[in-house]
């Protein structure tokens, strides 16, 4: 009974490990993201010039080998759960999740709809502090 | 004693996955619920103290009808990043994403900020220009971690640094009131320490001590901000920790960086339960209190906020300006009074505000000062919040007190709890 209580309180006790799920979408501008139904229906729109802060920014995808940002608009959609709406949105550019990336684990790219070599030559700025990702090498 | 225990794990275990969303520390079981000073009143329906779960981050001592409950049964909240909050000792802690910020000076609700200096913690690294300079990443930082901040030393020499030995960040930046903020240490010497933020062009003076971080601050409205700190007397010794670019009138919570710019996410935090109900009546005393730290000068912080529904323009509780709280009816009429003493939201001092309110009107009061009244009164609402209004009017400072009676209670009362 003693080590049953003793074994219940070490996993209670345990660290807490919030899972974060970060999802890159690209549009052709501002206006066009902002009319985007799944963002609409998300709770991502605060009102038509703001995204909800708490969970969403506009992002700027960069180029390593150029420095060179990618044409387009870019918002980056970060969730605590996977989100099929947006895992699957025809926007999606990348999606991370970044409990395992931070950790250098297999499965850091949920998907991707850009090539291999571009993904590994891309840089996102800014991220969401508690990110580490391994720009250069996101696979 | 095997119900003793079997009662014990059926507490623990209905606790504890509220604790896993609020925070890593523990509750203390005190005593849930303690009147704010000088009240006469009875026992508060909803009394929670955030700054009373100890330190460092905590989960705070929630309670409604005289036992103590999670603070998760009133609060949740959603936010993206980790963050950091400090403790009454100015170590600063961290907490993953979906976590409220706790600690022994409440619970820390800040709006989005980006920091946009790299490296902002190793100033070793190729994103910092120094000249007549030496650096190392080996000192204990602001949150007393080992070789987190970096060490500056005025090395400089007869031709290149003897008056002012600089170490320098350029960014590319578009033209917005920009506030770049450092912690300092000094370790040894005497010459003066400043800051910049354009390039040397005009420079902050910063007083160091070397028993503790001390943040220095610059505010300046330019394009390309070029940060960084001077040293004026060779062979002095500094610590230098989490450089900070943010695009704001005042800094906030340090965000570390490394290779990118950093965003931390907005608290966006959620009344919910017993507390969202008392909420919802439409008679209700609401005792807050909050400190600002000493270089916020936030616009017009929100405290509790009640909007959509029947009262689409409904705000139950913010700050006007420095010196004035306010209440907002049904109807957009605001309702505001004087910070009594020498209370100001930008002084850090704290703030002790009270509203009450019920069919025949309302009452405003701050800091035991004149307390004023009117016949205006609140309608029905969809969300309720904390610390913010929507994605504005951030409090941008540590939450410590939120107890609410389920009646108005009068005038003098309402006013001795400010006290």
């Amino acid at each position: 009974m003693t080590r049953t209580i003793a074994l219940l309180m070490i996993l209670l006790s345990a660290p807490v490990r919030a899972d974060q799920f970060d999802y890159v979408l690209g549009f052709a501008d501002f206006a066009t993201a902002k009319a985007d139904a799944v963002a609409a229906a998300g709770g991502f729109n605060v009102d038509a010039q703001d995204w909800a802060s708490d969970h969403a920014m506009s992002v700027t995808v960069t180029r390593i080998s150029t420095g060179n940002p990618l044409a387009g608009y870019f918002v980056l959609i970060s969730m605590d759960r996977r989100v099929p709406a947006l895992l699957n949105h025809t926007a999606l550019r990348v999606a991370i999740d970044r409990t395992k990336c931070n950790a250098r684990q297999a499965g850091c790219i949920m998907r991707s709809t850009v090539g291999a070599a571009v993904l590994q030559d891309l840089m996102i700025s800014p991220v969401f502090a508690g990110s580490d990702f391994p720009w250069g090498a996101l696979q | 004693m095997t119900r003793f225990f079997a009662a014990f794990l059926t507490v623990l275990i209905a606790v504890a996955p509220a604790h896993a969303q609020w925070g890593g520390g523990n509750v203390a079981m005190l005593n849930p619920q303690v009147l704010p000073a000088n009240a006469s009143a009875g026992l508060p329906a909803v009394d929670d103290n955030f700054a009373a779960g100890g330190n460092p981050v905590s989960n705070g001592i929630c309670a409604e009808y005289g036992h103590q409950v999670p603070c998760t049964s009133h609060y949740s909240i959603s936010r993206a990043s980790t963050k950091y909050c400090a403790g009454l000792d100015g170590i600063w802690t961290q907490v993953v994403s979906s976590i409220g910020c706790l600690t022994n000076q409440g619970y820390l609700i800040e709006e989005a900020r980006t920091n946009n200096a790299l490296r902002a913690r190793d100033m070793t690294q190729a994103a910092w220009v120094a000249v007549g300079t030496g650096t190392a990443l080996n000192a204990v930082g602001i949150d007393g971690t080992a070789n987190s901040a970096s060490t500056l030393t005025a090395t400089g020499t007869a031709s290149s640094c003897t008056a002012s030995c600089t170490i320098l960040q350029t960014l590319t930046l578009g033209s917005a009131a920009d506030t770049y903020s450092v912690w300092l240490k000094r370790v040894t010497g005497t010459g003066a320490v400043n800051i910049t933020i354009n390039n040397l062009v005009g420079t902050t003076a910063c007083t160091l001590v070397t028993t503790s971080f001390t943040r220095c601050s610059v505010t300046a409205t330019l394009a390309n901000p070029v940060i960084g700190i001077q040293m004026t007397a060779l062979n002095d010794v500094i610590i230098a920790d989490v450089n900070q670019l943010e695009t704001g009138a005042f800094p906030t919570s340090p965000i570390p960086t490394t290779t990118v710019s950093v965003t931390r996410a907005a608290d966006a935090v959620t009344v919910s339960g017993v507390l969202n109900s008392l909420l919802a009546t439409g008679v209700s005393s609401i005792f807050s209190s909050q400190t600002i730290p000493g270089l916020n000068t936030p616009a017009n912080p929100s405290f509790i906020v009640a909007t959509g529904g029947g009262g689409g323009s409904d705000r139950r509780f913010y700050s006007s300006g420095n010196t004035t709280v306010s209440t907002r009816s049904n109807d957009a009429t605001v309702l505001s009074a004087t910070v009594g003493g020498a209370g100001t939201f930008a002084s850090g001092l704290q703030i002790k505000s009270a509203i009450a309110y019920d069919a025949s009107g309302r009452s405003i009061v701050a800091n035991n000062g004149t307390l004023t009244t009117d016949a205006k009164t609140f309608g029905t609402y969809a969300t309720a919040t904390i610390g913010a209004a929507g994605a504005s009017n951030f409090l941008n400072a540590y939450f410590q007190r939120n107890a609410i009676w389920p009646s108005r209670l009068s005038d003098a009362t309402l006013k001795a709890t400010t006290q």
